[in-house]
């Protein structure tokens, strides 16, 4: 097997572990929104969910033989990175939209 | 915990198991023998109080001072609001009323008897209620009440609607932050159960994919 970029040491491993922390975020944020009902809350778990799949994809195509090569993944890669950042600034954007309306709530009272 | 105590030389009154037992556990100012309005009033702007505890005969028109002057709902208020006095406590008859005003008008709560009290069991209920707040539990007067009150309607606890609405607020946002939940040990299973099945399965279709397996 050639050595690569994709193939390098820790290549494959790097982004398992990182789709299966996201993973384990998405869920946090889901069960953390399944309480309160709070958007922000669900698209921070949409975030990481995205995240997940984006990570899960450079690992499939960095593995010893991976089905999929880099380059059939490389647009639905970019896409979903790009979907996943937009996911996770809205959702932090509407999260200190809430900390302001609380803030302004509370000198109110 | 600062307690103005207020004991007017009244026929009929006899604070002084009462206040004894007040000023063991907290901080006392007296006023006993001849009291005036005034003499509330110099006390309240001198010293900022967390407490004023009227021991004297009363009713749904005011508490009693010496000689009989009444003092009435709006003048009680007016002393709670000179130096932010956030509690009143009547150990007087029948009021309620006065109670409800104080809380309406400065005070954060009040405690007021809703019948006719015996002079000799009047001091029980202040003795029990100032006892559970000694000791830094000063500022949780609904568990002092709690643990004095025998709960046979005697007394009522009044609180102020202003401070039940800035606990409301408080506890919608409290409920919005994310480790101010709970969790219960049937939920943690099922959550985990099913987060440890997706990482499997995800990990499983990983390696599938990237040749491993």
């Amino acid at each position: 097997m050639a050595e690569g970029v994709h193939t390098s040491m820790l290549a494959f491993e790097s982004p398992l572990l990182l789709a299966v922390m996201a993973l384990a975020s998405a869920a946090v944020w889901l069960l953390f929104w399944q309480r309160s009902r709070t958007p922000y809350m669900l698209l921070l778990a949409l975030g990481w969910a995205w995240l997940c799949l984006y990570w899960s994809l450079l690992a499939v195509s960095a593995g010893p033989a991976p089905l999929l090569s880099r380059a059939d993944l490389a647009m639905p890669v970019c896409a979903l990175g790009i979907a996943a950042a937009v996911a996770l600034l809205a959702g932090k954007a509407l999260l200190l939209r809430r900390m302001w309306r609380n803030g302004k709530a509370h000198s109110a009272a | 915990m600062k307690i103005l105590i207020i004991a007017p030389d009244l026929v009929g009154v006899d604070a002084i198991t009462e206040v004894r037992r007040i000023q063991q556990w907290h901080d006392t100012v007296n006023l006993y023998g001849t009291v005036t309005a005034d003499d509330i009033y110099r006390a309240c702007e001198e010293k900022a109080f967390d407490v004023l505890h009227f021991a004297t005969h009363g009713g749904p028109d005011g508490v009693r001072l010496s000689g009989g002057v009444l003092l009435d709902a709006e003048d009680i208020a007016q002393f709670l609001r000179l130096r932010e006095t956030r509690g009143v406590f009547f150990s007087s008859c029948e009021t309620g009323r006065l109670a409800s005003y104080a809380v309406r008008h400065g005070a954060t709560w009040a405690i007021s008897s809703e019948v006719d009290l015996p002079d000799a069991d009047a001091w029980k209920l202040a003795a029990a209620y100032y006892s559970h707040q000694r000791n830094g539990n000063a500022r949780d007067f609904v568990g002092a009440y709690t643990l004095a009150d025998g709960g046979d309607g005697d007394y009522a606890l009044h609180v102020a609607p202003t401070y039940i609405q800035e606990l409301q607020r408080a506890a919608a946002i409290a409920a919005t932050i994310p480790h101010a939940a709970t969790l219960t040990r049937q939920e943690a299973a099922v959550w985990g159960a099913g987060l440890l099945g997706s990482t499997v399965a995800l990990l499983l279709l990983i390696l599938k994919l990237a040749g491993v397996l």
